[in-house]
């Protein structure tokens, strides 16, 4: 068990298998390399940074919310994330609000390897997807 | 910033590993081919500062705020 420092959620105890790593950090913040994810609800989890107590994002699982959902990861991010079996990928995405209401950033997902516990935010080039789509309400 | 002059078909080394060829000038465009190691992401510089100030918004986003906009069933 490793101890962590959180800014929100005090001083966590966390399986050393639940450590997942960010070579490439987030963009935005590249020196956090390390996360791990609290569930919080239904389909509503915090990713927060191991090494920086005070970075948190809300994240969701988007194939659930939006089913024609899809994206082709790039030769760069799969090298990253050393994917050998897709089955081991597990997605996420980042939640953000503004005025019109919550949204969810599809055009960037956060990609892990379950299996190699490597992270990474992929940035698509696909002008289809949005960096706000807004979420239903209620989650489904 | 290091300015270059280059034609059409002529390249930039970056160290060892990085090279930046001119393929084609149109009318208003430059198209580039990059060559980088496999695990080196690539982008478009404002598709990548709108992500991080994204981020950064998403950062800061609280389950208090979120609740105003969302039903969250616990």
């Amino acid at each position: 068990m490793l101890k962590i420092q959180t800014t929100r959620f005090g001083e966590l105890e966390v399986e050393e298998e639940r450590i997942l790593s960010f070579p490439l950090g987030i963009p935005g913040f590249s020196s956090a390399k390390q996360f791990f994810l609290i569930e919080h609800a239904e389909n509503i989890w915090w990713l927060q940074a191991a090494d920086d107590a005070d970075l948190a994002f809300i994240v969701t699982e988007p194939f659930s919310l939006f089913p024609e959902y899809a994206f082709r990861l790039s030769d760069d991010l799969e090298a990253v994330l050393q994917i050998v079996d897709p089955q081991s990928l597990v997605v996420f995405a980042i939640v953000s609000a503004d005025a019109a209401g919550a949204c969810v950033n599809l055009r960037a997902p956060i990609v892990i390897n379950s299996v190699k516990l490597l992270g990474a935010q992929f940035l698509s080039d696909d002008e289809n997807l949005s960096f706000r789509t807004p979420l239903p309400n209620p989650l489904k | 910033m290091l300015v270059l002059t280059r034609k059409p078909e002529q390249t930039i080394a970056i160290g060892d590993q990085i090279k930046v060829r001119i393929l084609e000038i149109g009318n208003g465009f430059v198209k580039i081919g990059i060559d980088a190691p496999r695990d080196m992401p690539i982008y478009r510089e404002e598709l990548y500062d709108k992500l991080k100030q994204l981020n950064r918004e998403a950062a800061k986003l609280d389950m208090e705020r979120l609740k105003d906009f969302l039903e969250i069933k616990r």
